[in-house]
Formats: structure tokens, C-alpha cells, sequence
């Protein structure tokens, strides 16, 4: 989502647009106004494309959408040095840096900027886990500047929002940062830091930035960005990301050089990606016939940059990995509304799954019966399907559900339809119910560590119920399924003793049922009485 | 209590006297020969009793009284006593045998005494006896306020959610769409690796989905060969790949599955002869808190094409169709994006009811990333979307009202079956 205030991000766009052009320009590129409240609006965005997390890269785009041509960043050397240590290597390895000048913030641009380093991190960067962003007033700064890893208790500086100074272990203890991040620092005997070569420590990445030297103010003109981080190619577009963007805010990029021990490399890389597309193939996709000047022209209005009959991708651009990203942008800019529907041409035979079939069959038949199917959730607990039930068993349990009242999957339906029946109890009875449902066992030697059976179950409610009445259901399922079966007597907790029998098909038990036991009906809080059945329906496939 | 009436031939002789009486008051006139007396009605009865009682005899074809038969006529004769007993309503059970035997009387139940003493009367149940009797026609039937509605009864019935996958099914297989299914405990190579759903991706978060304990089993060696190629750097799909190490372990996780996609890659990867049009209709799980419009688990339903020659415009056409059956006949696109589907695009309908557009699908064409793995080499459309979402907007109720045990019997037991015809 991207917050921004109506009246700012209309002074992006070149041209003077309506709320309602802009919902439908914003619909045509794929992007929806999600809320207008006054000045502000939210816009729905998608972590895919990171460059239109704030309202200068939205307004970029938009721009070229209405016609504007793309530009080409470009940076000048600064001969500015990150000098990076090889104690970084086993905790977070790279780096890469810039530095924009001329910068003139307010409380507009200030915002933006850091909500969009703060985007970055929770989406693109995975929370800051591949890319740190660190931004600071570059004024204060006495380059060259180093990146190296340091004992956590040997270092200390006063962080952001902090007064006191705090040595990195403290930071990690203390600071509601240190906590929300401490995981990425897991393990490691040393914490990465920046600091210059006056030995003022800039930040200790991922985590915090230093109160004096890491924060950017109204009157801050230039600025030092870092990205730190495990893959080299995910920063240096992390980098690209905030570079363009302060550009765009008026800015002017300078490359640095970070000097590692066996290597050195000028960043950013504003550089155009060279894009081979086949027309054809695009053609294909699209299902349309385009010149080669109306495809150059709507990759324009995608941002992309044409030089003779060469496509170049922007710099910004993290999410193009194949061919058909850039069929797509064409596709955008050729306008969803524009593609004529062809329903397509292919001649096949349909089926149903014969369990499908048969299931149907047996819900019809239960409904002809006078019951009321349900749908109850696989997802239930220990309390209901074993305690309130009077038995113990083994199921699939899950782990760090978010929801408490959940903790395994069901083994059972009979239980989840007492539930039903114990939620419905100021309605009228008698109360029929019947699920075909799947429940799910734990299986050792299954690909999936897992066995799913169907089973039907159904329960009769009311002041009088018999096991006459629910047994009688029972056979009446049975002959029209024409599948002879046995009742055998037996015990079990469940059910009332003596009232109480296992299903037997082709010898084998594939069910119960019986009276449900006061006690059962007193756990699930029934005061009615009630009888049932639950049976595998696996062996009617 | 047993009790006898007569029968309409009871009725008759007590009327018009029995027909050996008859016979016995003719031959006290004359003689009769056999064949004058065959004329008699009823002659065969009379002379069955006449000769029982030793009334009579015969003699060279000529019929004539014996001596207990000429003084028959002075006497009572008990048959016809009896009859008017029963007449009468007095009766001696003893007696019975013989007016049962010849079929005079015959056994009543309380219940057609009853009836009889309706005649005449203001009557509010029509009752076997009273048509059995005829006594319907001389009893008057009280009118009803027919008007007033009748009681209200609870049919079994199915529950609204499967009148959604029965139409839904209906609407597949008439376009020709097999069935296809797969398990709900899947690995996370089927539900995200398979389908090219990188490794760090935020939909893999322990907040969004169910982990199990314990790791499943991955696939084939080719097939785990050709996806962990294609994620590090697009192996022969002709990408880039997410520039990330494809860790095996991740992929073995086991979950609950939070998309019915894993079935579709599952039929992908287990071979299709093309032209192949598939679709599934299966619960899914997302580890979230519920409340009234979310469930920690719901349904989706999802198809696909894989034929040559497949593009956008197909995509949207066979959308429009698929909808058109639902009566949503205007369709409206937009793009978006989708880890696995490139390009993505979501489809809305015009509700009149409403008065808005509302989200149908999300659909689009498979990432040839996601289909180099299985050696498929033509375009594959494919969509899905959420049942309950439509559900709820079909019968403008809760999803918690619905479904689980917190459902509402009382709606269940009164919802509009023709509502799917309506909306």
C-alpha cells in the first residue's frame, strides 16, 4: 500500500488529473485507489514492483504512461572510499554505497523517503534479512568510511531515539529495533558497523543507525546511502531503488568506490539493461499484430528506454527475469481494456472424479433422509476431538497457528457436529445433521506424512432418540448403496454402554454407532438426547 | 368388542324374507315341480336351506313340504330372528356363525358405528370409513380457512456451499474440464517450489502458512533437478532464476496446502497430453485469525488450459464464458502480479444488485519458468478464486454463519435453494 497526500503526488504528475482519471489510470496500469479519506489516499501496490513504493516512482511511471519519455540516470565519481574489512565476511559480507548531493528535503519529500526505506525492508529487502538500507547526512561524515564487524560489547554509540549510548549487545537487548531485528544477528560473535575515519560509528546495520550521524533532517543537503547485505545483486538494485529516487527528488548521484580485500567496484550501477525480445513471441502472447514502432512505443509508456532498435530495461527495474515480464509492461501499456476475449477454441471431454460421484450420491440420498448437511472446519482442537470426546488418539497437531482455538486436524466429524448442534440448541427439534468430510490421519510412509479418508457422519437430537432411529437410517443407507453390513456390539466411551456397535463391512470396521453418552452430551453442553453414526466411506471406491 | 352388520343380501332378505321362507310359503300353495320351482329367485339357496331344515322333498321331479315344513310358516324362524337382532343392534355372538356363513352379517369396527352416526352431521376429517361406507355422501365437511399458510416443516437439505460446487462442476465439465485432486497435507516443493514461488517469498512466512512438523518426500530426481535449476538461475526457461540457493530441506517442509495451485502442478508434472483442460475444487488453509468474512481455512476452485496457441485474449474469453454461466455477463480486467503466473490478470464483474464491480478471479498465463520443469512447452492459462467470497456475495451471508460449527441451523434450514438461479 502506498500512503501519499493527494495534493503532493498530483504536484509528480505532469498532467492535471481528476481522482476519477487517475482511479481509472491507475486501473489501466494495474493498481487500484483503495481509499480516499480527505487528502490522503492509499493506493494498492505490489511488493513485486518495488520502484512504485513511494509517490515519486509511482509518478514516474505514471508520467511515462502519459507519454512522457524515460530518462537515463546517470551518476558522476566522487572519488568518495567505503573501505570494507574482511571481519564482515561471516556476518553480512557486502556492501555498496552512493552519495546524492544537492538535495532539498521537507516535510513531504522527508516522509517519502523514509516510509520508502521502510517498504524496502519489510517487502523487497524481507525484512531487512537481504538488504539493509541506511541512509545519513553525508555533511557530518569524514570519509573514507569503514565496514567492518566488531565484538558487540566493544563497541558502543547512542542510537536512534535513544539518549544514552549503548554498545551493540545492549542495542540488541534494549532497543524495540535491536529486538525486532536480534535474529539477524543470530550466531554471530561480532556485529557489523559503519564508521568514518574519525571513529564515529555511522549505524550498526541491520539494525539501527547512530543518533549523531544517522539522521537525515529538513536541512540535510547531500547524503551517504548504504545497502548492506549477503547478495551482491539484490543490493546493488536495492540501491538503485533509493538513488533513483532522490533523484527524482532533485539530487545528483555520485558514484563512491568500495574497496573490498580482493576487489574494488564504483556503485551505484545506474547502467540501462540491454533486453532482447523476440516480436514474435510477444505477438504470440498477446494474441495481437504490432508494428516494431507501436511495441517501442508501449514499452515507453512502461519506462523502458529505446535507443534505435535497441530495448533497454531502467535501473530500477528488479523484477524483470524472463521475456515475458517485458511482454507484460507491453500488455499494460496496450491497456487491459483494449484486448478483444476470444474464448479459446479447445475441444475436450469433461469428467467428475468418481469419489465425487459418489459422494454426491450418498449426501443425496441422507438429505432424502430428512437431514440437514453442515460444513465444519478440518481445523479444530485436541479439547474437542479427544477430551470432551472421553478418548485419546493420535492426529496431525500444527505449530505457531495463529488462531489458539485451533491446534490439530480433525480425525473425527462426530464431534464437530455436536458442536454444531451445541450452537443451535434454541432451535427447533428434532435436529438431523450429516457432513461427508474429509479427516486426516498421521501415516509414516505416505509421500506426504499424511492419509485423508471421506467419512460421513450424521446425528439425530431431540427429546426422544433411539438407537432404533438412527440405526434404522443406517440400514436404509446401506441397502440403497445395496453394500450388506454387520453390527457388532462393543464398548466405547463415546456412546452409551450396550447402546453401542461397530459398522462392519466386508469384515472389516469402518464405523460406530450409538447413543452418544450423557457425559459427552454434558461436555459438549447438550441437553437433549442424541444419537449417531460415523462411517468410512472408503470402501464404496 | 366385535360388532355385526348386515350385508346389503342380509338386508335384502330381512326385507323381502329369506329365500327358503319364500319357497316354503309357495309350495304351501301347490306342488311345485323342480324345474317351475328353478324359476324362484334365489332357488338355489332356498333349496340348499330348505332341504338342510328338512322342510322339503323330492319325489319324481315334484317338490313338496314335509311335515316340519308345513308348520314352518306358524312358527319363527330363527335365521330371520336373528337378522332382525342384528338389525336392531342386539346381537348373540353364538348366533352369528350361521348369518356369517351365508354371508349376511359381516364384522364392523367401532370405528364404522361411529361413521354411520355421522350421517347427517358437520364432519371435520374424511375418513377411510366414511368413503369405504359411503357415509361421505350424507355428511356434511366442515370448511377450512384454506387460506391460512400451513405449518412450517424442515425438508433435509444440502448446504449452500455445495450448491456452489455442484454449479461450479456443472460448469466445468460442460465446457469439458476434467476433475482433478490432491492432497490437503502437501510438501512445500508442491504448493510453492514446484510453480517457481521462491524460496524467501513473503507467502511462505510462518503467518501465513500452516507448518507441520516433519519433512515429506520430494519427487522424482529429474523433476527436483530441473526446479532447483530453474530457481538458481532459470535452468532452460530462458530467465534469469531468483539468484537464490535452492535449498532442498526448505522444500520438504510439509504444510497444509494454501492454494489448490499444488494440484494443478502435481497433474503438470505427472505428464498431460495436449490440448488438456483440467479443474479442482478443494479446501485450502491460510494461517490467520478469523473473523465474520475469514476462516483459517476456506475453498478454492482453479483450472486450467494447456493447448497451443493460447494468449491474453483467450485468458479473458474463456473468463467472460466461465462467468457468463454464473449471469455475470459484464466482465471487466485489470492486470496485476503473481509470482507464477506472468502476465496476471484479475477479473471483476458487475453486480446489478450490488451496483459496483466485484472481484471475481485472479487468472493468468504460467510463467515459463513454472512449466520448463515438466518439459510443457505450450502456453498454459490458468485462474482460480476463493468460493466463499462468492458464496457470500450470492447469499449475502457470513462465511462464520455458514461454515464451522458456529453455523446458523436456522438459515441452513431456510435458505433460498434457487438463489445460485437469482443473484
Amino acid at each position: 500500500m502506498l500512503n501519499t497526500s493527494l495534493g503532493y503526488f498530483n504536484s509528480l504528475i505532469k498532467k492535471k488529473l481528476s481522482l476519477e482519471e487517475l482511479e481509472d489510470l491507475l486501473f489501466n496500469m494495474g493498481f487500484e485507489l483503495d481509499e480516499v479519506k480527505g487528502d490522503e489516499v492509499a493506493i494498492e501496490m505490489t511488493a513485486e514492483r518495488p520502484d512504485l513504493l513511494c509517490a515519486h516512482g509511482l509518478a514516474r511511471a505514471i508520467n511515462h504512461y502519459l507519454g512522457e519519455k524515460p530518462k537515463e540516470y546517470k551518476t558522476k565519481k566522487s572519488g568518495y572510499k567505503v573501505i570494507v574489512e574482511d571481519s564482515v565476511k561471516k556476518v553480512r559480507p557486502f556492501t555498496v554505497c552512493a552519495v546524492v548531493k544537492n538535495l532539498k528535503f521537507n516535510e513531504d519529500n522527508l516522509k517519502e523517503i523514509i516510509d520508502f526505506q521502510e517498504k524496502l525492508h519489510s517487502t523487497f529487502a524481507r525484512g531487512r534479512k537481504k538488504a539493509a538500507i541506511g541512509i545519513y547526512p553525508f555533511e557530518n561524515i569524514t570519509t573514507p568510511i569503514y565496514y567492518k564487524a566488531e565484538r558487540p560489547e566493544k563497541f558502543s554509540f547512542i542510537p536512534l531515539d535513544f539518549s544514552e549510548s549503548m554498545t551493540g549487545k545492549e542495542i540488541l537487548e534494549k532497543h524495540p529495533k535491536g529486538k525486532d531485528y536480534k535474529h539477524l544477528l543470530e550466531g554471530c560473535d561480532k556485529y557489523p558497523i559503519f564508521i568514518d575515519s574519525k571513529d564515529e560509528i555511522l549505524s550498526m546495520p541491520p539494525i539501527i543507525n547512530s543518533a549523531k550521524l544517522g539522521k537525515i533532517t529538513n536541512d540535510t543537503k547531500e547524503v551517504f546511502i548504504e545497502c548492506s547485505g549477503h547478495n551482491m545483486e539484490t543490493l546493488k538494485k536495492t540501491l538503485n531503488l533509493i538513488v533513483t529516487a532522490l533523484v527524482d527528488f532533485g539530487g545528483e548521484a555520485y558514484s563512491m568506490e568500495v574497496i573490498y580485500e580482493d576487489k574494488k567496484i564504483e556503485t551505484p550501477d545506474l547502467n540501462l539493461e540491454k533486453i532482447n525480445l523476440k516480436k514474435s513471441n510477444a505477438e504470440k502472447m498477446l494474441g495481437l499484430g504490432l508494428s516494431d514502432k507501436e511495441i517501442f512505443s508501449l514499452l515507453e509508456r512502461t519506462g523502458y528506454i529505446i535507443k534505435g532498435t535497441n530495448i533497454f530495461a531502467p535501473c530500477y527495474r528488479t523484477d524483470l527475469l524472463h521475456e515475458v515480464d517485458v511482454i507484460d509492461d507491453i500488455a499494460r501499456a496496450y491497456g487491459p481494456g483494449n484486448f478483444i476475449p476470444e474464448f479459446p477454441q479447445v475441444s475436450t471431454i469433461g469428467n467428475l472424479m468418481r469419489n465425487t460421484r459418489i459422494e454426491t450420491k450418498v449426501r443425496e440420498l441422507i438429505v432424502g433422509l430428512g437431514f440437514q448437511e453442515v460444513f465444519t472446519l478440518i481445523l479444530t482442537s485436541r479439547d474437542e476431538q479427544f477430551e470432551k470426546m472421553r478418548i485419546k488418539g493420535d492426529a496431525i497437531f500444527l505449530e505457531a497457528q495463529v488462531d489458539k482455538s485451533i491446534n490439530m486436524i480433525r480425525v473425527s466429524l462426530l464431534p464437530e457436529l455436536l458442536r454444531v448442534l451445541k450452537t443451535n440448541q434454541h432451535y427447533e427439534f428434532p435436529q438431523k445433521i450429516f457432513e461427508v468430510g474429509k479427516v486426516l490421519f498421521s501415516d509414516k510412509k505416505s509421500e506426504t506424512r499424511s492419509r485423508e479418508n471421506s467419512h460421513l457422519a450424521s446425528v439425530i437430537s431431540n427429546s426422544i432418540a433411539t438407537y432404533d432411529e438412527i440405526s434404522s437410517i443406517l440400514n436404509s443407507i446401506f441397502s440403497n448403496l445395496n453394500v450388506s453390513y454387520k453390527l457388532k456390539e462393543t464398548e466405547d466411551k463415546r456412546f452409551i454402554k450396550g447402546r453401542v456397535a461397530k459398522i462392519i463391512v466386508e469384515g472389516k470396521e469402518r464405523g460406530i454407532i450409538g447413543e452418544i453418552c450423557p457425559k459427552v452430551l454434558d461436555n459438549f453442553k447438550l441437553d437433549n438426547p442424541t444419537t449417531g453414526f460415523e462411517l468410512d466411506l472408503d470402501f464404496l471406491n | 368388542m366385535i360388532m355385526y352388520v348386515l350385508t346389503e343380501e342380509g338386508e335384502k332378505y330381512l326385507k323381502n324374507k329369506l329365500p327358503e321362507i319364500n319357497l316354503v310359503k309357495e309350495l304351501s300353495k301347490k306342488e311345485l315341480s323342480v324345474s317351475e320351482a328353478k324359476k324362484l329367485e334365489n332357488f338355489n339357496i332356498a333349496l340348499q336351506w330348505a332341504k338342510k331344515n328338512q322342510w322339503i322333498e323330492i319325489e319324481n321331479g315334484i317338490m313338496k313340504l314335509t311335515k316340519s315344513g308345513k308348520s314352518t310358516l306358524e312358527k319363527k324362524y330363527e335365521t330371520e330372528e336373528y337378522l332382525k337382532e342384528v338389525k336392531s343392534g342386539k346381537f348373540d355372538e353364538d348366533k352369528m356363525k350361521i348369518l356369517l356363513t351365508r354371508n349376511l352379517v359381516r364384522n364392523v369396527t367401532e370405528k364404522e358405528i361411529e361413521t354411520k352416526k355421522l350421517i347427517g352431521k358437520e364432519v371435520l376429517d374424511v375418513t377411510p370409513e366414511l368413503i369405504k361406507s359411503g357415509v361421505w355422501r350424507d355428511v356434511k365437511f366442515k370448511e377450512y380457512n384454506v387460506e391460512f399458510p400451513g405449518k412450517k416443516i424442515y425438508p433435509g437439505k444440502k448446504h449452500p456451499l455445495n450448491l456452489v460446487f455442484e454449479k461450479i462442476r456443472e460448469v466445468f465439465i460442460e465446457m469439458g474440464f476434467d476433475e482433478m485432486q490432491g492432497p490437503l497435507v502437501e510438501t512445500a516443493f508442491w504448493n510453492m517450489d514446484s510453480m517457481f514461488i521462491p524460496q524467501d517469498h513473503p507467502a511462505r512466512d510462518i503467518q501465513d502458512t500452516f507448518y507441520l512438523s516433519g519433512e515429506g518426500d520430494l519427487p522424482d530426481k529429474k523433476i527436483v533437478e530441473n526446479v532447483k535449476e530453474v530457481h538458481e538461475n532459470g535452468g532452460n526457461s530462458g530467465s534469469k532464476g531468483w539468484n537464490l540457493k535452492w535449498e532442498p530441506e526448505i522444500a520438504k517442509q510439509l504444510l497444509l496446502r494454501t492454494h489448490t495451485t499444488s494440484v494443478t502442478y502435481r497433474t503438470l508434472a505427472g505428464g498431460i497430453e495436449i490440448p488438456c483442460k483440467r479443474f479442482c475444487i478443494g479446501r485450502v488453509f491460510r494461517n490467520e485469525a478469523s473473523d465474520a468474512t475469514h476462516l483459517p481455512e476456506f475453498h478454492h476452485a482453479e483450472g486450467f488450459i494447456a493447448a497451443e496457441n493460447l494468449n491474453i485474449r483467450s485468458l479473458m474469453g474463456f473468463i467472460k464464458s466461465f462467468y457468463s454461466k454464473f449471469g455475470l455477463d459484464e466482465v471487466k480486467f485489470k492486470f496485476n502480479y503473481n509470482p507464477y503466473t506472468e502476465p496476471s490478470i484479475e477479473a471483476f464483474g458487475y453486480s446489478e444488485r450490488m451496483g459496483r464491480w466485484i472481484e471475481l478471479i485472479n487468472s493468468g498465463i504460467f510463467r515459463p519458468e513454472s512449466l520448463a520443469p515438466y518439459g510443457i512447452k505450450v502456453p498454459v492459462i490458468a485462474w482460480g478464486f476463493g468460493i466463499e467470497r462468492l458464496a457470500m456475495f450470492i447469499f449475502e451471508k457470513n462465511i462464520k454463519e455458514i461454515l464451522g460449527h458456529t453455523c446458523d441451523l436456522k438459515y441452513l434450514r431456510n435458505y433460498d435453494l434457487l438463489k445460485l438461479e437469482k443473484w
